[in-house]
């Protein structure tokens, strides 16, 4: 039996769900380190004498495989368990590492799309779903501090793997172009390290665990909380998968209209704004984002997933609005409303998962969550066009200062509440998609198999 | 906040007995060792974010 496989995975008698988090947050701190792909923009550039585009192409290959990933090894990680997936994300994402590396050194870019961008890319989609649905078992009654949890490891990873690249890059050399591949290979070293000590810590709870004293929840308290299962194969066809597609899509949109903008932005707003300083407002947008992610996860498990989406997305357009409207009277108001709406970028992002577990339950939420991550990709691609399009169009017609982002503000506002729309119409996924009371058991899980009515039952109910 | 609700099937029950002891407590130490690294790591970027960040208030 190899040391890889689901059933070694299983937790022993007693063992306490708080030793659980950190092997989420492994992965996701090292795999984070793709919102700190910027650090190696400059050096990338002088290395490769080539156009800003040609270097950016590495980001958004990663992100568009981050997707794919996600979308097609969503199945075959719930099947084979998070140890095994997060060695796999290990592997790939190291190996990116190594692979961009080679092709710094050979001075062939292609190498570089390949390694950080495909090969990494992949590592970024499976490593970023394999620890959600396993933290998401582990607490049953507190869904969205679990996904808040991981998903916030994510946000912190590019704040630590910021300064510490930007140490390396130092550190190797006085030319930061010359740095780079050995700056690469440690990094690969670091995270092959981190993420191998929470692939091996990594546990699921045992069959029919639930958290002492803990029923499920009536259903009333929160409507679209249901205790039945729905496998991936019928909740991509519900309606539900597609209204929130939209709702993750519009609200990675809205956020990324501020994180791609933020530094030109404030300056273009305030005359008077450093480059410093506009340094110093990117670092606390990081802050928001990653605290969003944990802070409005958990307050959904009080509020409900559905509210909390109505608060992301109306809210949203209201402070977008705002934004619009008053944002150039005050720095500080500017600053205070730029927080709050990358916090909720944040915080719908961390929130998604728990929203799906309450509507399709948690026996196939890793692989649905795959499958929706897609619409990140999506928006990654949409809403840098939307907010450079419009901002160099307005350029070219001489438009200087705030008036430049005035329409990409607006624009915004309006696909909040489009994604605002399509939560307000997301209902209880309806009976015909539930799985049966008893949910069959692959064969190849002999503890599962010896009692497929007990942990069907205790499944439906956690 | 512990893990000791679970099914009685004696099946499941003996699965998880058969787990050794002492792999249960290294991997419990492990873990804990692994809260204090990504910890660590958590605070160190948020500290140098927020140096980084003071300067809009400066």
């Amino acid at each position: 039996m190899s040391v890889l496989d689901k059933s070694r995975t299983v937790a022993p008698h007693g063992y306490n769900r708080w030793l659980v988090p950190p092997a989420a947050l492994a992965v996701h701190l090292s795999i984070g380190q793709v919102y700190a792909f910027s650090i190696f923009k400059n050096p990338l550039l002088d290395r490769f004498g080539t156009s800003h585009t040609s270097i950016a192409v590495i980001f958004s290959i990663a992100i568009v495989m981050l997707g794919l990933s996600a979308a097609f090894g969503g199945k075959w990680m719930e099947r084979n368990g998070p140890r095994k997936a997060m060695a796999l994300a290990t592997v790939c994402w190291v190996s990116g590492f190594l692979v961009a590396a080679l092709g710094v050194s050979l001075g062939q870019l292609w190498i570089v799309y390949l390694g950080y961008g495909v090969i990494g890319g992949i590592g970024l989609g499976i490593g970023y779903i394999s620890p959600v649905s396993t933290l998401i078992k582990w607490f049953p009654d507190r869904p969205g501090l679990a996904t808040g949890l991981a998903i916030m490891g994510f946000g912190g990873g590019a704040l630590v793997a910021s300064p510490l690249a930007a140490r390396l890059l130092k550190a190797y050399g006085p030319i930061p172009s010359e740095s780079i591949v050995p700056t690469m290979l440690t990094l690969a070293a670091v995270y092959a390290v981190l993420m191998t000590c929470g692939a091996v810590t990594i546990r699921i709870p045992a069959p029919g665990w639930k958290p002492q004293g803990w029923t499920p929840p009536a259903r009333g308290a929160n409507k679209t909380q249901s205790h039945a299962n729905v496998r991936v194969g019928n909740a991509v066809r519900t309606p539900q998968f597609y209204l929130l597609w939209i709702v993750l899509f519009t609200n990675v949109t809205a956020g990324i209209g501020i994180l791609e903008q933020a530094s030109p932005m404030i300056q273009d707003f305030f005359p008077g704004v450093t480059e410093l300083t506009a340094a110093g407002f990117v670092g606390l947008l990081s802050l928001a984002n990653m605290g969003g992610r944990f802070v409005w996860s958990t307050t959904s498990d009080k509020l409900g997933r559905k509210r909390t989406y109505i608060m992301y997305l109306g809210v949203g357009a209201a402070l977008y609005a705002g934004l619009a409207a008053v944002g150039a009277s005050a720095v500080g108001l500017f600053v205070a409303l730029t927080f709050v709406i990358v916090s909720f970028y944040g915080g719908g992002f961390a929130t998604i998962p728990a929203y799906l577990k309450d509507l399709f339950g948690q026996l196939e939420v890793g692989a649905i969550h795959g499958r929706l991550l897609t619409a990140w990709s999506a928006a990654g691609i949409a809403g840098p066009l939307i907010v450079n399009g419009i901002a160099d169009a307005r350029g070219a017609q001489g438009v200087t200062g705030a008036a430049l982002y005035l329409p990409s503000l607006v624009t915004m506002c309006a696909v909040l509440v489009v994604g605002f729309v399509a939560n307000m119409l997301v209902r209880p996924v309806a009976e015909r998609f539930h799985e049966p009371t008893a949910v069959p058991v692959p064969t190849d899980e002999p503890v599962l198999a010896a009692v497929p009515v007990g942990v069907g039952t205790t499944l439906k109910e956690s | 906040m512990t893990s000791d609700t679970r099914s009685t099937s004696p099946v499941a029950v003996r699965a998880a007995d058969d787990v050794p002891a002492q792999v249960g407590a290294s991997v419990r130490l492990m873990a804990i060792g692994l809260w204090v690294v990504v910890g660590s790591l958590l605070a160190y970027g948020i500290f140098q974010t927020v140096v980084k960040a003071s300067a809009l208030f400066s």
